[in-house]
């Protein structure tokens, strides 16, 4: 084994000198290669110098490089700093708005209060503190639904796990106040979480609609009394929409249809019944009550499907203010008892009538024997009495002479009186020389015995008329010459007879005091065979009965008959239809 | 003085007896320092070794090994001996009184 020689002083100087002299030329770049044991390295200057400025390019573009990326970062960095500034001041901001909301909650007059997840309150505002009568120190730490005594719509567990899955919920509850006070409220609750996501309290607010709900009971019950008094009624009431689809109807509605309350919402009115409502006029009429502002009343429809009715419609617009809607409100009056009972008065009436008529009729026949009976038997008699009489006084002896003259006298009296009831009772004149011959002997009579003049003019001919109607004339001429004679204080009458292509008319006129035809209205229709009395049966042939008057300007009666009516001979009382 | 050089070992030896100053010059093919080298070198031997000295010039890139022989680790390294003195001196030469130091020469005006 060799052991290594140490070396001498002089070696190890000598080596130290060429340490430094091999440290000398490579600072000084005075070497080419280095000796490796395996290899050589060529080490050339240049190259160094070369791969030194190269290396110096680089560094110096990574140095720009990494200058403008610490720029960019800088001006991220200072970007950054700005945004955290901004969050700041909004940070800032919202803390000031946080407790300007805060002060603002104890403005409302909203009940705000917060619970945590176990009930108690952590916030209670000045809204709750006036309403519920705690106050905010009486009633943080408190279980909420302890203190107010809540009374729950649904079971607090369904709220709770629709308020945790949905963050809200509403609806409305019954609190009792601290004096006991029962108070309804529309609640909103709000879920509010951490950070984390998990729930950390509910924010409530409660709005007392305690007068609201009893505002709204207060309508409830107003609105069924309403739909009571409108159920009662026996007219039918639908509300129609402005498509003149049913919204609603009452039970009379239903009763008089037949329709069930629960299908007919919806439903057009028009399709109603098989379509007998179909009706044209009755469609415009209805669009008119929105789109013109017009109610209708009295629109009488009749329907003739199954067994046939009568209805009277009236319609009038329901205008809502409020939302803008507008509806029709339909009343519908069944009529068909009614149509049928006018039938049977109007059939009673037409029989009435033709009774009175034959009656009058009968009268007048009957008047007219009797005028007959006293003309040919009293009458005659009483003549026979009278000539005997004369006769008996001429040859008697001087003491009966005087009591035969008074009984002479008394029987003129007698043929005078039996020939004015004949005449009263039934004018021989009347069915001998005709209506104008009649009358201008009735005026006669009268200007003899009222002291007024009365003239008649006439054709003169012999009118052709029915002596149903002739005698109607003749009656109500001799009627107005009687109220001419007891109310009129007049100085003359004109009684004018005339015909033309519409009918044949009498004009009776005064130059009395008149009087006010409006009271005619109110006259009954006593009084035998008065003005009203022969309106009617003027009316009944068809003719027209005028009266014209006023306060001192006399008056004028015209009475029209028509010419085929008037003429008709075989015109009688089996012919007027009952 | 005498120089020798090799391909592998390229030598100029001056014949005859040993020279007082062998020296072994280590170069780098033609790379710059190991041109000033040979140069400055051939300049010191003429102007103060004239015919005392031998001179073998060995190109490393050729052949390494008698560098690691000679521990020598760079190149251009010259190995003086000078009877039992041995000398390294590294680098181009271009400093001439450290040659002439190493070879106890001193400098002499010239």
């Amino acid at each position: 084994m060799m052991t290594a020689r140490k070396p001498t002083y002089k070696e190890l100087e000598s080596r130290l000198l060429e340490t430094e002299d091999l440290i000398g030329v490579l600072r000084n770049h005075e070497v080419d290669v280095i000796v490796g044991n395996e290899h050589v390295a060529v080490v050339r200057l240049q190259e160094v110098q070369e791969a030194l400025a190269k290396t110096r390019v680089g560094l110096e573009h990574r140095a720009v490089e990494r200058t403008a990326e610490l720029a960019r970062v800088n001006r991220q960095l200072r970007e950054t700093i700005d945004h955290q500034k901004r969050i700041q001041n909004q940070l800032e901001h919202s803390a000031s708005q946080l407790r300007e909301h805060a002060e603002l909650l104890d403005l409302a007059h909203d009940m705000i209060f917060v619970h945590d997840m176990d009930g108690r309150i952590v916030f209670w505002n000045r809204g709750a503190e006036l309403t519920y009568g705690w106050k905010r120190e009486e009633a943080l730490g408190q279980l909420s639904h302890e203190l107010l005594k809540t009374e729950f719509v649904e079971p607090l567990l369904r709220i709770t796990a629709r308020i945790i899955k949905e963050g809200w919920w509403e609806g409305e509850l019954v609190r009792t106040t601290r004096d006991g006070r029962k108070v309804t409220v529309a609640a909103r609750w709000a879920l509010r979480r951490n950070a984390d996501g998990r729930p950390a309290a509910i924010l409530e607010i409660d709005n007392d609609i305690t007068a609201r709900k009893h505002a709204e009971q207060e309508m409830a019950e107003a609105r069924r009394f309403a739909e009571s008094i409108v159920d009662t009624m026996q007219e039918s009431l639908v509300v129609l929409d402005p498509q003149l689809r049913i919204i609603s109807a009452n039970r009379s509605f239903h009763e008089t249809f037949g329709t069930d309350p629960q299908q007919i919402v919806g439903q057009p009115l028009l399709t109603l019944g098989s379509g007998v409502w179909a009706s044209a006029e009755l469609y415009s009429r209805l669009n008119g009550v929105l789109t013109l502002g017009g109610n209708f009343e009295g629109f009488e429809i009749e329907c003739n499907g199954g067994e046939p009715k009568a209805f009277v419609l009236s319609a009038r617009p329901i205008r809502r203010p409020a939302n803008g809607a507008e509806r029709i409100l339909l009343v519908i009056q069944d009529v068909t008892l009614c149509k049928r009972q006018e039938r049977v008065i109007e059939a009673d009436k037409e029989q009435l009538g033709s009774l009175t008529e034959e009656l009058m009729m009968i009268e007048e026949r009957q008047r007219r024997q009797i005028a007959q009976a006293l003309h040919d038997s009293v009458g005659q008699s009483l003549a026979f009495s009278k000539r005997e009489l004369n006769l008996l006084r001429q040859r008697g002896p001087e003491e009966v002479r005087g009591r035969l003259q008074e009984v002479c006298e008394q029987l003129d009296d007698a043929i005078k009186h039996t020939r004015d009831l004949t005449f009263e009772l039934s004018p021989s004149t009347l069915y001998t020389l005709g209506l104008q011959a009649a009358l201008e002997e009735l005026a006669d009579q009268f200007a003899e015995s009222e002291g007024f003049r009365c003239q008649v003019e006439g054709p003169g001919d012999c009118i052709p008329l029915d002596e149903r109607v002739r005698s109607l004339l003749y009656r109500a001429v001799r009627e107005l010459l009687v109220n001419v004679a007891k109310h009129a204080e007049a100085r003359n009458v004109r009684i004018v007879l005339d015909r033309d292509e519409q009918g044949f008319r009498i004009v009776v006129q005064d130059d009395g005091k008149g009087f006010d035809v409006s009271a005619l209205k109110g006259r009954g229709k006593g009084g035998g065979f008065g003005m009203l009395s022969v309106r009617e049966r003027l009316v009944r042939v068809g003719g027209v009965f005028a009266v014209e008057s006023a306060q001192g300007k006399g008056t004028k009666v015209t009475m029209v008959v028509p010419i085929d009516r008037g003429q008709r001979s075989d015109w009688g009382f089996d012919g007027i239809a009952t | 003085m005498s120089v020798s050089a090799g391909t592998e070992r390229s030598r100029k030896r001056s014949t005859a007896q040993p020279m007082p100053y062998e020296m072994r010059l280590f170069v780098a093919g033609k790379e710059a320092n190991s041109v000033i080298a040979r140069s400055s070198l051939e300049r010191i031997c003429s102007d103060h070794l004239e015919g005392r000295c031998h001179v073998e010039v060995i190109d490393v890139l050729k052949d390494f090994q008698p560098a690691l022989e000679e521990n020598i680790l760079v190149t251009p390294a010259l190995i003086i001996r000078h009877g039992p003195v041995r000398t390294v001196v590294f680098g181009n030469l271009t400093n001439i009184d450290r040659v002439l130091a190493a070879l106890e020469i001193g400098s002499e005006p010239s």
